[in-house]
């Protein structure tokens, strides 16, 4: 579903990942780790098309098709959903309206037939109480004076409705009290299908008590130094990344 | 010596054409106060861009143009009434064609020996003495003030008595095409219009006026509109006001709001297209413990500037002012705020409140804003804050994840910064009406 080729990217001019290589297929959870600053957002965002990420080498292939000269937009319509670690505020804009458009622009691009309105605020409704969303945050302006928690939450509600082919989840756990992470991870482990890849990019190993992955990579400089199971991120969690710097050193 | 001549001519003409209309009016009262008035407006001084006021809204724009006053004798049959109205707005209305009052689609009112709806020419012809003495009090102090009274044979008079609650809102619709009036060939750069409202709300009464300023499309004409508002004790108006001139417009209102004890002033000043436009808001306090509550929003676009002066003066004692106007500014677009606030030594507790939020939506844009506090007493509680910011290129970024366009992404963005404006209109109608404006303004644009 999605391949990374030797992708090289910077950011203000400087280079954050160098050389980066993965494989992802459909029906597959990886989950990507690494210490702080290592590039793990700047991944994320680039495969979402952000701008100040800018590609100097290689390619990001999404079912064959190369994603570098779509736009962000674009490449949502494609299939790609981005939770992101820090979830924007949008002041003056209304979540149902927002999740509304978001879900319309998506089955729009597909050639699917918009909802109407009733039927999407049940479908909306249904979702957020699956995720013990207060219904009362839809009413509320996206994100605003939500908390990090909550904010969390609203990622994984639109990633539900979107249903999107390729999610991609960066430190969703972060910042979660251990119940959060339990609704979370319920959330998550509800999309998991044989259709659907998922990445989940975590510094801690907490997270994937609760998801399992199959593949576990470790970030490192901008690069992939080591991959495999989930036996790696229990390794990380006994042993730090320094053991894998010295690895890799050695 | 050359701006000098060309005021005088420019205004001359106007004047000239006046008089050539004169003949038709046969109120003797009322060809004094327009005499006094055209003597007074050759006066006034040069304006030029040397000028606080005219430093940012230039005023040779204006002067550059051959504007022909239109008399007022003019063909309604072209008129499409469905074009202009907003459906399913429930109002008493008082419609106004390039300045004149028209019967066909004004919706009569009751009129009871308190209360008086209608137009400024049957006021004079009902009840000569009376209006024209109210009239001749108004200070104009001001060049296009004291044009509208030299030019003015129309307008909206709105009398609400004592004690007194209008079931529905009172609409005025100004409505300015070219083409109406049967002109000889001459060449000219469209129509003038001049209207002169006045407005009195009765001692603890209530009342809501909306007003629209519609034009053709590509017309190009100049209106000047001057309100006379007054609100007795108590007495409660709430004020909407929506110019969507046409894109070539020329547009320019002043608005004298004098309010006594207790009483209090809501409006929202909405306004969108014309190529020039400049509103013109004072209000006095003239009783304590009143209030106003004055709201703004314009969309300026390219080519087109917008312009607002507002001055407050708190006179006496406890009263409170809040205002906020908010802009969006795209393309070569020019939006001026200036808002002045006078706290006078004796107005001890007074609360005064200016804010002036401007979002940039392209590089060429331009704003230029200046929020004055002029403050003589010492207990009192003010403050004035401005910002002028751009898109967070982050919050586009997000929404795009989410698969809207770019497009969308700016509307949504748009419509919440101008909704803390917009949700204050309490007639529904008039919100909607605004919003969906607001929206389809942006999506002919292309943001990139
Ligand atoms: N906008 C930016 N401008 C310059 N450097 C940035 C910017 N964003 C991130 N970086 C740098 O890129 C590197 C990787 O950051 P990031 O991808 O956020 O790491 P991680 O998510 O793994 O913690 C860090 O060194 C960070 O300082
Ligand atoms: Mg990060």
């Amino acid at each position: 579903m999605l391949t990374i080729k030797n992708l090289s990217v910077t950011v203000s001019g400087k280079e954050i990942l160098n050389g980066l290589n993965l494989e992802v297929n459909k029906g597959e959870t990886h989950a990507i780790m690494g210490p702080n600053g290592s590039g793990k957002s700047t991944l994320a965002y680039t495969l979402a098309g952000h701008k100040e990420c800018v590609v100097s080498n290689g390619n990001i292939l999404l079912n064959h098709e190369s994603l570098l000269d779509l736009d962000t937009e674009h490449r949502a319509h494609k299939g790609l959903f981005l939770a992101m670690q820090y979830p924007v505020e949008l002041p003056g804009v209304n979540n149902m309206t927002f999740m509304r458009e978001s879900l319309n622009s998506i089955r729009r691009s597909k050639g699917e037939k918009e909802y109407d309105s009733l039927e999407l605020i049940n479908l909306i409704r249904q979702t957020a109480k699956q995720l013990k969303l207060d219904e009362k945050l839809l009413k509320r302006n996206v994100n605003e004076g939500f908390s990090g928690g909550e904010k969390k939450r609203n990622e994984i509600l639109q990633m539900a409705l979107l249903e999107p082919k390729l999610a991609i989840l960066d430190e969703t756990d972060s910042g979660l009290d251990i119940d959060a992470l339990r609704i979370i991870a319920n959330g998550v482990n509800m999309l998991r299908t044989p259709e659907r890849a998922i990445i989940l990019i975590t510094h801690y190993q907490r997270l994937l008590d609760y998801i399992q992955p199959d593949y576990v990579h470790v970030l490192i400089d901008g690069k992939i130094v080591r991959s495999g199971d989930k036996q790696l991120a229990l390794e990380l969690e006994d042993k730090g990344y320094n053991w894998i710097v010295d690895g890799a050193a050695a | 010596m050359i701006q000098t001549k060309q005021q005088q001519d420019w205004l001359q003409k106007i004047i000239t054409q006046a008089k050539s209309h004169d003949i038709n009016c046969n109120s003797i009262l009322l060809n004094k106060i327009h005499s006094k008035a055209r003597q007074a407006v050759m006066q006034y001084p040069t304006l030029t861009r040397k000028q606080e006021e005219w430093r940012y809204n230039h005023i040779d724009k204006l002067f550059d143009k051959n504007f022909k006053l239109s008399s007022g004798d003019i063909n309604l049959h072209t008129i499409h009434i469905h074009h202009y109205l907003l459906p399913s707005l429930d109002t008493h209305r008082l419609f106004f064609v390039n300045g004149r009052y028209t019967t066909q689609w004004s919706t009569p009112f009751e009129t009871h020996d308190k209360t008086n709806i209608g137009c400024l020419r049957d006021a004079i012809n009902q009840e000569p003495k009376k209006m024209i003495k109210s009239i001749s009090h108004f200070n104009n102090n001001e060049l296009f003030s004291d044009l509208n009274m030299a030019l003015m044979d129309d307008g909206a008079v709105i009398h609400i008595g004592d004690q007194t609650k209008i079931d529905k809102p009172i609409e005025i619709i100004y409505l300015n095409i070219n083409n109406l009036n049967h002109f000889d060939n001459e060449i000219n750069d469209g129509i003038t219009t001049h209207c002169r409202n006045i407005i009195s709300i009765g001692v603890g009464s209530e009342t809501t006026i909306i007003e629209r300023f519609i034009g053709e499309n590509n017309d190009q004409y100049f209106h000047n509109n001057h309100s006379n508002i007054h609100l007795d004790k108590g007495a409660k108006l709430k004020h909407y006001r929506v110019q969507e001139d046409s894109q070539k417009a020329f547009h320019l209102s002043s608005l004298s709001i004098s309010q006594q004890q207790n009483s209090h002033y809501e409006s929202s000043f909405i306004s969108f297209d014309s190529a020039w436009s400049k509103t013109n808001i004072n209000v006095d306090f003239q009783g304590e413990n009143a209030s106003c509550l004055i709201n703004g929003f314009c969309v300026v676009g390219n080519q087109q500037i917008t312009d607002f002066h507002i001055d407050v003066q708190h006179n006496v004692p406890s009263c409170v002012s809040k205002e906020h106007f908010k802009s969006i500014v795209y393309g070569k677009g020019r939006s001026v705020f200036d808002g002045h606030i006078l706290v006078e030594k004796q107005a001890q507790h007074s609360d005064a409140q200016l804010k002036n939020n401007n979002l940039m939506l392209t590089q060429d844009a331009e704003v230029d804003t200046k929020p004055q506090l002029e403050i003589y007493a010492n207990d009192v509680k003010c403050s004035h804050g401005t910002t002028i910011g751009q898109l967070d290129p982050e919050q586009l970024f997000y929404m795009r994840s989410r698969g809207l366009s770019n497009t969308t992404a700016y509307r949504l963005l748009c419509l919440g910064f101008a909704d803390e404006i917009i949700k204050n209109i309490d007639e529904k109608k008039i919100s909607e009406h605004v919003s969906k404006k607001l929206v389809l303004t942006l999506d002919k644009q292309d943001f990139h």
